[in-house]
């Protein structure tokens, strides 16, 4: 896969997660110094994707699971990769649900979630089967075509800006850290994992990865922003879906269509099936390597069926954020740990190798 | 082979052809018996040009093996391969003395029509010549076009009861090897497979059977083939076919067609950048109808949205019934318009156009809207590159349609993705369409 | 077959068998554009719709119940067509309702997923019914629209409040908002009766038109309207610049606020001289925005947003406390500089 597939496929992986509940994690983390909570992600992203591609360098042409097979055994990959799979699968969930709700409320409010779930799934399971290379050429496709669209939909509202709303900036106690939400907004970050998995020829390097770093950091901090700086926090922090709502807060009579929030919804769904190809196709290969030796296409339809099922016994929101609280151990398991064991295996083999 | 073996065997073969036929000629001062297709040789301008390259050589059996030398296709061939090559018009001499075969080339007769301009490809700026059925001509048409030193002709026959000879081009600096050498091992190994049409040659290169999208280009211009194969495509000649077909396609030649190179590159900025938004015109507008009539009329203005109802009121049936109806009728005026001679095409404008698209509208049957959007669309679709290419956008919008008419502008959403997912999947001759040049690995759209 | 083929084949009976939950035709849709709120007779809410069609005519749906849903809810059951509030642009709430609090319409409307935040909130004076009722032919299809659409009839008198920005000034710490005014037009839909001064969700108090005028200056939403300086003169406003001057002391926030205005004379009969008329401006404005602070004073509302002017210098527990503790402390000075553009045609100051 070239670089600029990867980088496409990087940014689109975390847009969908900005677009869908970061924002809205971060807004409720805390009342202010929201930039802080944010550049703590970034910057614990950028620690542990350096750690975990070092790591990965050490083998060229293979991915997570085979090299963690290879240095320590079957028994303990399996070990060590469960609670990854797991949060790749209740990501998936969770993720869709979302993004699902969201469809719901903007543009198909009668019909029932399950139809839409299905056609939502059904997509990104396809993709999955198809392989890695399908998806990326999927994504820089998608990229081309809806990247507009999202920063359309994103500074459309840029003439509602009032930038008072900034104030107060300074936050001197890191109180957010206690917060549960926050280390849910940290899901937005748990992107870079799937670089382990391409298993390229030649090893990926941080620095090539740094434009599209930048543009990820950029509408992580517009995301958060644009809300802000139009509704204020304490108005911000009342909606669910804050993005989409700060989208419609303009009238404009040069745009043809006058629902504008039907642009934020269909550009952040556009994404959330891209990212949700990928997980899914993680999830096939690691099950694939590690768990069940099955063909393609029957566990692809085993995993589909178990998250239309699963997705669809949420039943509010509420629950949802439970999930996503729930969830979040597992998230911080796959990103800390995974890199760090990453980085001492590479370590041990480059010792080892001389 | 038998002495006289093959003769009685060939008069076997083709016994009851009326236009088989053993004749005596003389050549080079020595009776000889000549077999051939009376049909498609033409003895008397074949010996005439014979005697002419004799001329200044005395008349015996060395100026025979002379001539042989100048004419002689293949030496010891076998019976099939001998009656393959009658079937191709050549003229078969049995030698006087040892009593082999000669297969010598023959002159045809006129039933070849000239190299005259291109009937169905219109170029306003660029080479107006056209490919006939000959490939040697065609060949030569390509060549003529190409002058360069690495322009490599591969010829096979293929064929066991029919006899099909395909020329597969390629430049050797240009074309990525890879795509040569998947063409060549599947032309290799299905030496016997018959070929009657295109559908039979693409399926034995591995081609999807059931593509949405042309997985190759087929042009009738040389100069447009000579692109191609500048761009890294391997050319087909087909014999007795007027098109050339370039493989693999790439999505790339949805919008582009190689002689706009012949335009300032402003110029042809903006034609690519039209034919972009008509191919997205085409495939999104009768979906987008159907969405904004009746599952999302809040992305209307409300201005638009009171005259859009203004124009559907008194339409019996739901849009998706409306668009689809007149879907229909317009496939059909295109369907038939496309194969009528060219002195009763108007008429069937006329009739679609005007009395039909009047009527509808004044019936209450269909919205003046849809009638617009139709329109619109359709002449979209013929701005697409390649004929072959405005039919899979045709097919496509159906998908579209369908989806969206249940899932509003969600489901456009997901027929487009899905449509970008199909792409993406589609590789063929190790090149995944969704790339822009053949020749490097590079993949993105 | 192919798995695409495949997949198309899954697709189909799924696309057929799914039916259509949200179709329905856009002509078998009534697509209101304004909702007038009031209280009811009998209910606690009276709902009104009014449906354009592109006739010409309006057509009025009218019901009551003891909530906003409800009410809506017997409209749709008496309505011969869907009725689709997608296309909600205005909202007009009577007088009384805005006294008694708009908490419950504000929550109706952001809570609505079918409601556009972005419809605007205007409060009518005078009978209510016969505003909404009101009807001029030849009306243009959606006038009642047109007339706060800052692409066709507004004016900068008027002021504009989108239902957002209503919810927001209900919830922010630091800011109150005041909503337009409207009243039954003679020869058109709507007079402008100046503005609604609100306190989080009730009306306190009203501005008249020339106090809005300053009110909007103040907010730097004014250009391009006239006013009449003194007798006989009339200027017009090209460019309206505020400077604040915010100090926070011991005795709480201070505010010192320049008006610079651009303006050039269209009319001046009695041949004043720019200085002048520049005086003249200077001490009409002066007057109003004494009134208006007078008004921020006596009614306790921030409606001039001075509260997001300290945001910057405040922190997180003062902006909490802005409007109960630090706004009724506030000192606040307005001071206006007038510079009066040349004239393209006469001189300055040549008598006849």
């Amino acid at each position: 896969m070239s670089k600029r597939l990867l980088g496409a496929l990087f940014v689109q992986i975390h847009l969908a997660a900005i677009l869908s509940f970061y924002a809205t994690k971060v807004i409720e983390t805390t009342s202010s110094g929201h930039w802080e909570a944010i550049a703590i992600g970034c910057l614990l992203e950028l620690l542990l994707a350096w750690l975990y591609l070092k790591g990965l360098s050490a083998f060229p042409g293979r991915h997570i699971g085979e090299i963690i097979r290879e240095t320590v055994g079957a028994w303990a990959a399996r070990a060590l990769l469960l609670p990854f799979v797991a949060f790749l699968f209740f990501y998936v969930i969770l993720q869709s649900r979302y993004q699902l709700v969201k469809i719901n409320i903007v543009m198909l409010p009668s019909t029932p979630l399950w139809a839409v779930l299905m056609l939502y799934m059904a997509l990104p399971i396809y993709a999955a089967v198809k392989g890695i290379q399908t998806i990326a050429r999927l994504g820089a496709a998608l990229f081309l075509s809806f990247m507009p669209f999202v920063v359309f939909s994103m500074f459309i509202s840029y003439s509602n800006f009032e930038w008072r709303n900034i104030f107060p900036v300074w936050r001197s106690d890191p109180a957010f850290l206690a917060q549960p939400s926050f280390y849910t907004s940290l899901f937005a970050f748990s992107g870079f994992l799937f670089l382990g998995m391409v298993s390229s020829r030649k090893p990926v390097k941080l620095r090539k990865l740094w434009p599209a770093m930048a543009l990820v950091t950029v509408f992580q901090f517009a995301s958060v922003y644009v809300p802000l700086l139009i509704f204020g926090q304490e108005t911000a922090a009342r909606f669910q879906y804050p993005v989409t709502m700060a989208s419609d807060t303009v009238d404009l009579e040069w745009v043809i269509f006058d629902w504008l929030p039907t642009f934020s919804v269909v550009s952040s769904s556009a994404l959330g099936i891209v990212e949700s190809s990928v997980r899914i196709w993680m999830i096939l290969t690691l099950l694939r390597k590690l768990y069940l030796p099955m063909g393609d296409k029957w566990l692809a339809g085993l995993v589909g069926i178990a998250m239309f099922f699963l997705s669809l016994r949420i039943h509010g929101m509420q629950m949802l954020d439970r999930f996503f609280a729930l969830s979040a151990t597992l998230c911080l398991y796959s990103m800390i740990v995974l890199p760090l064991v990453l980085a001492l295996l590479g370590r041990y083999k480059r010792r080892s190798s001389g | 082979m038998a002495t006289r073996g093959w003769e009685q065997l060939l008069v076997e073969k083709f016994q009851g052809n009326a236009d088989f036929a053993i004749k005596q000629a003389v050549i080079a001062g020595r009776a000889v018996a000549v077999y051939m297709f009376e049909s498609i040789v033409d003895l008397p301008a074949t010996l005439e040009r014979m005697d002419q390259s004799l001329v200044g050589l005395r008349p015996d059996i060395r100026a025979l093996e002379q001539l042989a030398d100048l004419y002689r296709l293949r030496a010891d061939p076998t019976l099939t391969e001998l009656a393959h090559l009658l079937l191709q018009g050549k003229l078969v001499i049995r030698h006087p003395e040892s009593g082999e075969p000669m297969v010598f080339k023959a002159e045809p007769p006129a039933i070849t029509r000239p190299v005259s301009s291109a009937e169905n490809e219109n170029r306003i700026q660029g080479a107006n010549d056209a490919f006939t059925e000959e490939l040697q001509i065609n060949i030569g048409l390509l060549r003529k076009n190409l002058k360069r030193q690495d322009l490599m002709i591969v010829k096979y026959s293929l064929g066991s009861t029919s006899c099909r000879e395909v020329a597969l081009v390629y430049l050797r600096s240009e074309t990525n090897p890879e795509i040569v050498r998947a063409v060549d091992d599947r032309l290799k190994q299905n030496k016997r497979r018959d070929i009657r049409q295109v559908d039979d040659l693409l399926g034995l290169l591995g081609h999807p059977r059931f593509a949405l999208v042309a997985t190759y280009v087929s042009t009738e211009l040389p100069e447009e083939a000579a692109q191609n194969l500048l761009d890294g495509k391997a050319v087909l000649l087909l014999d007795q076919f007027p098109n050339a077909l370039a493989v693999p396609a790439i999505v790339r030649d949805v919008w582009s067609i190689k002689t706009d190179h012949n335009y300032p590159q402003t110029y042809l900025a903006f034609f690519r950048f039209i034919r972009l938004i008509g191919i997205v015109f085409a495939i999104v507008m009768p979906g987008l109808y159907v969405v904004l009539n009746s599952v999302n009329p809040e992305l209307l203005r409300i201005q638009l949205a009171l005259s859009v109802a203004k124009s559907r009121e008194g339409v019996p049936y739901p849009a998706f019934i409306e668009v689809l109806l007149m879907l229909l009728v317009l496939e059909m005026v295109i369907e038939a318009t496309t194969r009528l001679p060219k002195s009763i095409g108007p008429t069937i404008t006329m009739i679609g156009g005007i009395i039909l698209g009047q009527a509808i509208v004044q019936a209450k049957l269909v919205s003046n809207l849809l009638i617009i959007i139709l329109a619109a669309s359709t002449i979209a679709n013929f701005t697409v590159a390649g004929y072959l290419n405005t039919i899979g956008i045709r097919i496509f919008k159906y998908v579209v349609l369908f989806v969206s008419a249940a899932f509003g502008i969600l489901g456009l959403e997901v027929a487009v993705i899905w449509m970008f997912l199909y792409f993406a999947g589609l590789k063929t001759l190790t090149v995944p369409y969704l790339s822009l040049s053949v020749k490097g690995s590079k993949a993105d759209e | 077959m192919t798995r695409m083929t495949r997949v198309l084949a899954a697709l189909l009976p799924l696309v057929l068998l799914c039916g259509c939950w949200d179709v329905r035709d856009i002509n078998k849709r009534y697509l209101p554009v304004v909702m007038g709120i009031t209280k009811g007779k009998h209910a606690d809410y009276s709902i009104t719709l009014q449906i354009p069609s592109v006739i010409g005519k309006t057509q009025i749906l009218q019901q009551e119940a003891d909530s906003i849903s409800k009410a809506l809810d017997l409209i749709r059951t008496k309505a011969e067509k869907h009725v689709d509030l997608l296309h909600l642009r205005l909202f007009l709430i009577s007088e009384e309702m805005a006294k008694s609090g708009l908490e419950d319409v504000m929550d109706f409307a952001i809570r609505a997923n079918d409601i556009s935040i972005k419809g605007m909130v205007a409060i009518v004076t005078g009978d209510f019914d016969k505003t909404l009722h009101h009807q001029i032919s030849p009306t243009p299809e959606i006038s009642s629209y047109d007339y706060f659409s800052e692409e066709s009839g507004w004016t900068p008198n008027v002021s504009i409040v989108r239902i957002w920005e209503a919810f927001k000034g209900s919830q922010s710490y630091t800011e109150d908002l005041a909503y337009p005014i409207v009243h039954m037009g003679t020869d058109t839909l709507y007079d402008f009766r100046g503005s609604a001064i609100m306190k989080k969700n009730k009306m306190v108090g009203s501005m008249t038109p020339e106090q809005t005028l300053i009110y909007n200056i103040f907010l730097e939403k004014y250009t391009g309207g006239t006013i009449e300086a003194a007798k006989d003169t009339t200027v017009i406003i090209k460019k309206a610049k505020m400077r604040h001057h915010k100090s926070w002391t011991a005795s709480g926030p201070q505010l010192k606020s320049d008006v610079y205005l651009d303006v050039a004379v269209t009319e001046n009969k009695r041949n004043l001289s720019n200085r002048q008329i520049a005086e003249e401006i200077r001490l009409l404005i002066d007057e109003k925005g004494d009134e208006i602070v007078a008004k921020m004073r006596g009614l306790d509302s921030d409606f001039l947003g001075v509260g997001q002017i300290f945001r910057p210098t405040m922190n997180e527990r003062q902006i909490k406390e802005w409007k109960t503790k630090w706004f009724p402390q506030l000192k606040f000075e307005l001071s206006v500089k007038v510079n009066i553009r040349d004239n393209i045609y006469f001189k300055e100051g040549r008598q006849r």
